[in-house]
């Protein structure tokens, strides 16, 4: 679904694969984007963290901060902000929306690899 | 105005100037570093750098760049010769003289030399500083002969960066096993292991005797063999920089002694980083070698030196990096009293949970397994029982 500012909604998951208090891995092209649901809402942030390379899913999610399984930094599933050394940038985040129980996240044309 | 001073531009310094200019907008910030080049990270030295998978410019502290836009004064290339505790001065060698209302020293630690009449004329570097992995990262050529002094975390990283790059690479370690400060020795024993996987030679119980140069070789005679080499590395431990402190008359115990708020003995001066001696998990207090702690003591320190109520009270945590095999410690591992094992100690990932007499959970260590470490840190903060160690959930 393209949206005019050159941006477009992925569906990544459903809800149903992302129950409240955990997360889920999801690649599109080259880009990892973890999901994670908060009290029923969904967050979609980078998925490796900004330190080193990790994946963050394979981290421990505690409320709304993941800690990366590397070396312990931690974000604001939220907001992407890093909260914790060693962490220090903060982590992209995405705008997210459910559509009939689809998890979809907005990604642009260059980040999706589209022309 | 009030003037904070540091001395120390490693990153508990750097932490502390930050969180001063955040805290304290209209105060003057003076940062003095011994080192010429801006605040950086030291962790990737033995890892990033070496490997040359990250330049110099890529580890400088993130809001190092952006000092002179958040007030704070940074002095490179500063070395502080002297504490005037009565005039409330720091003098550098220079003669420059730098007014305080609050000092905080973050002066850190170097590595532990081996002593000269062993050493002879035989180059050995040591990793501590930027110059240092510069300096040893160009050496570490394909089918050179490596010695490495000392089974440590930071002797096993250059090892494994040197096997990386082909290198011969010998590990000599005085002691009976590798890791034997701070690790249990089924660690230890598995470390080693995959060590010995990626070709890495190990020789423990093994001490150096003395070293000569031999043309571009040099000979080390060590406890039942001579080692030639084509470079030599020592890692054999750190030592606290507590000169200025000792001869200011500051409470030293192997240390800078301070608080959980970072004081030192005297009410203006605080201190923190590897340099400092402080409480520990509510324990006594001793040196605590590992970035975070010093990053965290940094920030603590200088929100306690701008009037928060804070104390320091970060649970001692340290990684390594080496070949694909991340090691993450928490706590105290060494001081349990009985170990339980999660995983497979055969596979390539696994953690060591160890318990106090109590039987709570005091520290551990986790190998590939990042999850556990950080159910480590909540288990040890949280004082609880090993069945804390539940693996938690992901979809």
């Amino acid at each position: 679904m393209a949206e005019n500012n050159g941006s477009e909604w992925h569906a990544l998951a459903t809800l149903d694969d992302v129950p409240a208090g955990e997360m889920s891995a999801h690649e599109v092209g080259d880009i990892h984007i973890a999901l994670y649901n908060i009290d029923g809402t969904i967050f979609a942030t980078d998925n490796v963290c900004t330190h080193a390379y990790a994946l963050l899913t394979d981290g421990w999610l505690d409320n709304n901060i993941i800690e990366c399984p590397l070396h312990g930094g931690q974000f604001n599933v939220c907001t992407g902000k890093a909260v914790c050394s060693p962490a220090e940038a903060d982590l992209r985040t995405y705008a997210v929306r459910v559509v009939e129980g689809r998890i979809e996240v907005l990604l642009t044309n260059t980040e999706n690899g589209a022309s | 105005m009030q003037r904070f001073v540091v001395v120390g531009g490693g990153v508990a310094g750097h932490r502390a100037a930050i969180e001063f200019a955040r805290r304290a907008p209209t105060a003057t910030i003076d940062l003095l570093s011994e080192e010429s080049c801006l605040p950086y990270d030291r962790p990737p030295l033995s890892k990033e750098l070496l490997h040359g998978i990250k330049t110099a410019e890529q580890i400088i502290l993130s809001g190092a760049a952006s000092y002179p836009q958040n007030n704070i004064r940074h002095h490179p290339g500063t070395l502080v010769t002297a504490i005037d505790r009565q005039r409330q001065t720091v003098v550098t060698a220079a003669g420059t003289v730098f007014g305080y209302d609050r000092l905080l020293l973050a002066t850190g630690s170097r590595p532990r030399r081996l002593p000269a009449e062993c050493t002879g004329e035989a180059p050995v570097h040591y990793l501590r500083t930027l110059q240092d992995a510069m300096a040893l990262g160009p050496q570490l050529v394909a089918s050179r002969r490596i010695l490495v002094i000392g089974g440590g975390f930071i002797g096993l990283e250059v090892a494994a960066a040197a096997a990386r790059k082909n290198c011969r690479v010998t590990v000599i370690e005085a002691q009976p096993r590798l890791l034997a400060r701070g690790m249990p020795a089924m660690v230890s024993e598995w470390v080693e292991r995959r060590h010995r996987d990626q070709g890495v030679d190990i020789l423990t119980s093994t001490g150096v005797q003395g070293m000569r140069r031999d043309g571009s070789e040099i000979i080390v005679t060590a406890t039942g063999s001579t080692i030639a080499a084509d470079v030599v590395i020592a890692g054999i431990g750190a030592e606290p920089n507590v000169e200025l402190a000792t001869d200011a008359k500051l409470e030293i115990d192997d240390g800078l002694v301070v608080d959980a708020r970072c004081r030192t003995s005297d009410p203006l001066i605080f201190g923190a980083g590897e340099v400092t001696s402080h409480p520990v998990m509510h324990g006594p207090s001793r040196r605590v070698e590992s970035w975070k702690s010093s990053a965290e003591q940094g920030t603590v320190a200088a929100q306690a030196m701008t009037g928060a109520d804070v104390t320091f009270d970060e649970i001692p945590s340290l990684w390594s990096d080496q070949f694909d095999i991340n090691i993450q410690s928490i706590g105290f591992p060494d001081l349990g009293v009985a170990h339980e094992v999660l995983g497979d100690p055969a596979s390539s990932a696994w953690t060591l949970v160890s318990l106090g007499e109590d039987g709570a959970v005091i520290g551990g260590v986790a190998i590939n397994r990042g999850r556990d470490a950080s159910a480590l840190r909540r288990a040890v903060k949280q004082k609880a029982g090993s069945t804390f160690m539940q693996p938690n959930k992901v979809a």
